[in-house]
């Protein structure tokens, strides 16, 4: 259903890839200079996670979408060309990350806000926002003002505002950040009917921005990862989570990730490694095993879960992988921050898969 | 034995000149009110001098505030959201007069808005409209001092309201006037009523300026400050019960707004 590209880092030349979702989903070609360079390719009424550590560039890409912030390239969304037109007329939808609601205006006030703007009568503009606002659960709080709600209220007042709009294109800023993780997951599950309503009656096409993993499994039928201002992987959840290419993403997932030149000189197409905690065997000297993969580092952290000890090691070649032993080896082995140790793994053990530089 | 939850004693080093200061504050006030002729008060006011200048004063002070709003208000947007070179240097010109000796002020309106002046001669030729020495001139002058604490309140104000907003309200199909009139303005409201309130105390207590741009004309351009300078020097307690007048003016103006400035919410909105 998707076809998202993989980023190469040349933002001329604006492959075509395929006429049929560009014409009604999300096509983005877009550089903010110093920031972010990404290129986007979903289908109508995808919704898109964009994930990575702070300073990837995600707010900026999100900026460069709504059109709040300056941007090289091109954008065409639901068949249109926004690359030229003002933020008004882009028909974006925007939540920022604290919701962003206009503290003086009143729960329902703050959603006929866009109608209003657009010159909806006042009498129709109430009556759509109000019916926006039952929609989302908080029909109740349509006198409050933004003072008098609480986190997870605020967030769907804004959600609410967004969608009145109609929009072709839904961005939602870290949707559940600052929020009780039992309000995070109310929230988050009743998204995943508003988004796929909206998906279905308009196309619209919704990218989030998140540090939550389970945002994108539960949320998102594509996940982009962003790091350093480049996109590093896109694809269905399950497979990005399944085969991380990032160190991001694997900390995320909870899986080591490694990458590995295949020239000697570190040079040509590389392999991306992933392997969970648990295959990786420590020892206190070089081990003499079979294992290729072998590392030598320093303990930087050592946390008891359970009948499982962790270790995180960074390794002498500057990677951070991390190693799950039983109690008893950790105490075998002397585990403790500061201490140098051998890790291996075993190549069965290991996902391997090819990556371009 | 509990401890009590003590930061300590407050040092001597800031008490002393917290008192000192406050006492350089509070003792001329008192002084004024103490040493005023109570007894006389009725007939030193009475003069129709006093209710020329008062009304001149209470007038021009309004009209500065009105004209702070209309000009002001925009020149503030225009610093606090508009990209372009020379801004910069422009918001440091504006606040220009805040710092100039308002005789000085005087004789820069003069230079520009006087009978030769560099727009004052063009002006009086065009349309025989001469500013020096008309109420006109006053408010002129009162609008040059007093513009700077305007704008600078306000534009603090609308930096403080977010381009955040400005951002949410264009996505939503907000053009610039519209999100500038439904969603900053209301949410600068405390600090335009802040600025105005500069700018109206600044414009009541103008002498400098006015005296050596405008004149002292009981009738059309003698302020209250300009009367109570004359008066002071025929009869010391003519200029203490003008100064009392002027001072409860102030206080009462300051005390009517008060509630509305530690609630900045209130009148925003519905």
């Amino acid at each position: 259903m998707t076809a998202p590209t993989d980023d190469t880092g040349g933002t001329g030349g604006s492959t075509s890839t395929s006429a049929d979702t560009s014409a009604a989903g999300l096509a983005a070609d877009l550089t903010v200079p110093g920031r972010v360079t990404a290129r986007l390719d979903v289908a109508a009424g995808s919704v898109v996670a964009v994930v990575g550590p702070n300073g990837a560039g995600k707010s900026s890409l999100l900026g460069a979408l709504a059109g709040t912030v300056p941007a090289d390239g091109t954008l065409r969304v639901a068949g249109r060309d926004l690359t030229r037109l003002t933020v008004p007329e882009r028909r974006v939808g925007l939540v920022p990350q604290d919701a962003g609601l206009f503290g003086h205006l009143s729960a329902l006030e703050n959603v006929a806000f866009g109608p209003r703007a657009r010159g909806v009568p006042r009498r129709r503009a109430r009556a759509e926002a109000a019916d926006w606002l039952a929609r989302l659960g908080v029909g109740h709080l349509a006198d409050r003002r933004p003072a008098q709600l609480s986190g997870g209220q605020a967030r769907r007042v804004a959600v609410a505002r967004a969608l009145v709009t109609a929009p072709d294109l839904l961005l939602l800023d870290e949707p559940f950040a600052g929020l009780d993780v039992t309000v995070a997951a109310a929230l988050r599950g009743e998204l995943v009917s508003h988004l796929a309503r909206a998906a279905a009656e308009r196309g619209t096409v919704t990218l989030l921005v998140t540090h939550d993993p389970v945002d994108a499994l539960t949320l998102a039928d594509t996940v982009v990862v962003l790091e350093a201002g480049r996109v590093v992987q896109t694809g269905e959840p399950h497979a990005v989570a399944a085969a991380p290419t990032s160190e991001h993403v694997g900390r995320l997932v909870g899986l080591n990730v490694v990458h590995r030149p295949s020239a000697a000189d570190g040079t040509g197409e590389g392999e991306v490694l992933t392997f969970p905690p648990s295959a990786v065997v420590l020892d206190p000297e070089e081990p003499r095993s079979s294992a290729r993969l072998r590392w030598r580092g320093t303990v930087r952290g050592v946390t008891r879960t359970g009948g499982v000890v962790r270790v995180l090691v960074e390794t002498t070649d500057g990677a951070s992988l991390l190693a799950d032993v039983t109690p008893t080896s950790a105490e075998r082995l002397l585990v403790s921050a500061g201490s140098e140790i051998w890790l291996s793994v075993k190549e069965t053990a290991v996902t391997a898969a090819t990556m371009r530089p | 034995m509990t401890a009590p939850v003590r930061l300590g004693r407050p040092p001597v080093v800031l008490l002393v000149p917290a008192v000192l200061a406050s006492a350089l504050v509070v003792v001329p006030l008192v002084a004024l009110v103490a040493s005023a002729p109570w007894s006389t008060m009725g007939e030193r006011l009475a003069s129709s001098a006093v209710a020329q200048a008062l009304a001149l004063s209470i007038g021009t002070s309004l009209v500065t505030v009105v004209a702070c709003l209309l000009l002001g208000t925009p020149l503030a947007w225009v610093l606090a959201r508009v990209q372009a070179p020379g801004l910069a240097v422009l918001r440091a010109l504006v606040t220009v007069p805040l710092v100039l000796p308002p005789v000085v002020a005087g004789v820069a309106l003069a230079s520009a808005f006087g009978r030769t002046g560099l727009v004052g001669e063009p002006l009086r030729e065009l349309t025989g409209i001469t500013l020096p020495y008309t109420t006109a001139g006053v408010v002129v002058a009162h609008v040059f001092c007093s513009l700077p604490f305007y704008v600078l309140s306000v534009e603090a104000a609308l930096r403080a309201a977010g381009e955040q907003h400005d951002a949410v309200a264009a996505t939503l199909g907000a053009s610039r006037w519209y999100a500038f009139r439904r969603v900053l303005l209301p949410l600068a409201l405390p600090g335009i009523v802040a600025g105005s309130v500069l700018a109206w105390a600044r414009s009541l207590g103008e002498f400098g300026a006015t005296i050596t741009f405008a004149g002292n004309f009981p009738g059309t351009t003698q302020t209250m400050p300009s009367l109570i300078y004359v008066a002071l020097q025929a009869d010391a307690d003519d200029a203490k019960a003008l100064a009392l007048v002027l001072l409860a003016v102030s206080v009462a103006v300051l005390a009517g707004l008060r509630h509305r400035w530690l609630d900045p919410l209130r009148g925003g909105g519905r």
